[in-house]
C-alpha cells in the first residue's frame, strides 16, 4: 500500500474549524494581551456563528411584524433567546480576558 | 403549572380568591399573557415550549375569569433577559474575593457612579484592610469636604472627612436626586447585589447591556433600551466607556474590566463578611470533622462491651 498523506476529510474539521485552527486559537487566547478595547464585542461578534438560528428566527419574526397595524407586535422574545445565546457563548471566554 | 392553572380556575369559581389564588396568578401570568398578547399580535411563537402551550389552551378560561387585564400588561420583558452566570474568581466555595479588583472597582465607584448614586452603608473605614491601607483611606477621606455640625454657636460646618465617614452622598435628599435624574431615582449601591435576584452578574450585565431594541420595540425620551433591566427602559445611560476610568495600578480600563471591577466591589459592599464566612466555614468543618471522629470513637468504646456481651440464660433446675 503507497505511503500517501491522508487528505484531510470532512469530519476532520468540527464546528470550530481545523484542528490546526483551533490550536491556532488557543494559542491566541493564552496570549492575553490586556488593552483598553473592550473585548466583549469581539467575543460577541465571534459568538455569532454559535447563534445562526437564534439570529435567523429573530429576522424572520421581524419580517413577521411588518404587515402588523396593531402597533402591539414586537420580537422581544426572539431577540431574547439570541442574547441569551450569545451570552452562554462569551460567558466562559470574556473574563479570561480581564484581570 | 397545568394543576396550578386548574386550582386557580376553582378558587375564582368558588369565590375563594385568597393569597394562595394571587401568588398562584402571578406565576401564571406570564405563561397566559403571553398566548394573549403575542397570538394577537402574531409573533406568537409555534407553540413549542410548555409554556405556550399550556397557555393557549387556559388562555380563553383566563379571559373569562376576568384576568385579561392584569395579563395584557405583561411582556417577555416583564422580569429581564437573565443575567447569566459569569465566572467570577469569588465565585467556587473555597475562593475568596480578588481584593485588586474591588480597590479597582472602588476607583470606578468614585469616579463614575459616585456622580449619582450613594452608599450610605459603606463607610472610609470599611475599605481599610480591603482594598487601601489605613492611611490611604484616611488621605481619601480627608479629600472630603463634610457637613457637621452644629457648633457650639449652633452653626452647621465643613470639615475634612475622617475614616468613621460614610462615602458622600451625590445628593441632599430622594427628591433632589429624582429632579436631577428625569424623575427617575438612582438607588444606593451599598446593598445592590443582595436587592436584585443574581446580584452581581446583574449589575455586570446591566452595565453592559446597553442595545438596539428589538423590532417593535420603542423606549420613551430619555429612557434607554436595556433587556437585563425588568420592563426594558433603564433612565440611567450607558455609563462605562472604555478607558473611562483612570486605574492606579495600571490596569487598561476597558468597559467589561471597568463592570468587573465595580461589580466585584458593590458584590464586596453587599456581603463584605464573605471571606470571612468561607474561613469560618472551612474552620468549622475541619472542628466538626474531627470532633465526629472523636465521638464516634467513644461511642464504640462504650458500647463494645455491651454490643459484645453474650446473655446466657442459665436456668438452674
Ligand atoms: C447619570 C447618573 C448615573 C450614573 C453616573 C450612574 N447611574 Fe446607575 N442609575 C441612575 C438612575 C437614574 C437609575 C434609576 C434607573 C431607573 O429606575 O430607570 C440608576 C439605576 C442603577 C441601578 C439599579 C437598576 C435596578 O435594577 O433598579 C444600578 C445597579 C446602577 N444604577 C448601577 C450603576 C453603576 C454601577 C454605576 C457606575 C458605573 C452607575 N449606576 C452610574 C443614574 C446613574
Amino acid at each position: 500500500m503507497p505511503l500517501v498523506a491522508r487528505k484531510p476529510r470532512e469530519r476532520d474539521a468540527g464546528p470550530r474549524g481545523t484542528r490546526q485552527q483551533q490550536q491556532i486559537s488557543a494559542a491566541a487566547i493564552t496570549m492575553v494581551e490586556y488593552t483598553e478595547e473592550d473585548p466583549k464585542p469581539q467575543l460577541e461578534e465571534a459568538c455569532k456563528v454559535d447563534c445562526l438560528k437564534e439570529w435567523h428566527n429573530y429576522k424572520a419574526c421581524s419580517e413577521r411584524i411588518k404587515s402588523d397595524e396593531t402597533g402591539e407586535a414586537h420580537c422581544t422574545g426572539w431577540a431574547f433567546d439570541y442574547w441569551r445565546c450569545i451570552d452562554k457563548c462569551v460567558a466562559p471566554k470574556l473574563f479570561a480576558r480581564l484581570k | 403549572m397545568r394543576s396550578s392553572a386548574l386550582l386557580l380556575r376553582a378558587l375564582r369559581g368558588s369565590g375563594l380568591a385568597s393569597c394562595a389564588a394571587e401568588d398562584a396568578a402571578h406565576k401564571v401570568m406570564p405563561a397566559l399573557a403571553r398566548a394573549a398578547s403575542t397570538s394577537a399580535a402574531a409573533t406568537a411563537r409555534p407553540a413549542a415550549s410548555w409554556a405556550s402551550r399550556a397557555a393557549s389552551a387556559f388562555g380563553a378560561a383566563a379571559a373569562l375569569a376576568g384576568l385579561t387585564t392584569v395579563a395584557a400588561a405583561d411582556h417577555e420583558a416583564e422580569h429581564g433577559l437573565d443575567s447569566g452566570a459569569w465566572p467570577w474568581s469569588h465565585s467556587g466555595l473555597l475562593d475568596s474575593y480578588d481584593h485588586a479588583s474591588i480597590r479597582r472597582g472602588y476607583q470606578v465607584y468614585k469616579q463614575v457612579c459616585a456622580a449619582c448614586h450613594s452608599m450610605q452603608y459603606i463607610h472610609f473605614r470599611d475599605l481599610v484592610g480591603v482594598a487601601y491601607t489605613e492611611e490611604e483611606a484616611k488621605a481619601m477621606a480627608a479629600e472630603e469636604e463634610i457637613m457637621d455640625g452644629p457648633n457650639d454657636e449652633g452653626e452647621m460646618f465643613e470639615r475634612p472627612g475622617r475614616l468613621s465617614d460614610p462615602l458622600p452622598a451625590p445628593y441632599a435628599n430622594e427628591q433632589a436626586a429624582r429632579y436631577a435624574n428625569g424623575g427617575a431615582y438612582p438607588p444606593d449601591l451599598s446593598l445592590i447585589c443582595a436587592a436584585r435576584p443574581n446580584g452581581t452578574n446583574y449589575v455586570f450585565s446591566l452595565l453592559l447591556g446597553y442595545k438596539e431594541p428589538p423590532a417593535g420595540i420603542s423606549v420613551r425620551e430619555g429612557l434607554h433600551y436595556n433587556p437585563y433591566f425588568p420592563g426594558g427602559a433603564i433612565a440611567m445611560p450607558r455609563m462605562l466607556a472604555d478607558g473611562g476610568v483612570e486605574y492606579d495600578d495600571g490596569t487598561p480600563s476597558s468597559s467589561s474590566q471597568q463592570s468587573k471591577d465595580v461589580s466585584t466591589f458593590l458584590a464586596w459592599a453587599a456581603a463584605p463578611e464573605h471571606d470571612e464566612r468561607k474561613l469560618v466555614g472551612v474552620k468549622a468543618l475541619t472542628v466538626i470533622g474531627i470532633m465526629w471522629c472523636f465521638a464516634l470513637y467513644q461511642k464504640r468504646l462504650k458500647w463494645a462491651p455491651l454490643k459484645s456481651r453474650r446473655v446466657v440464660v442459665d436456668v438452674v433446675n
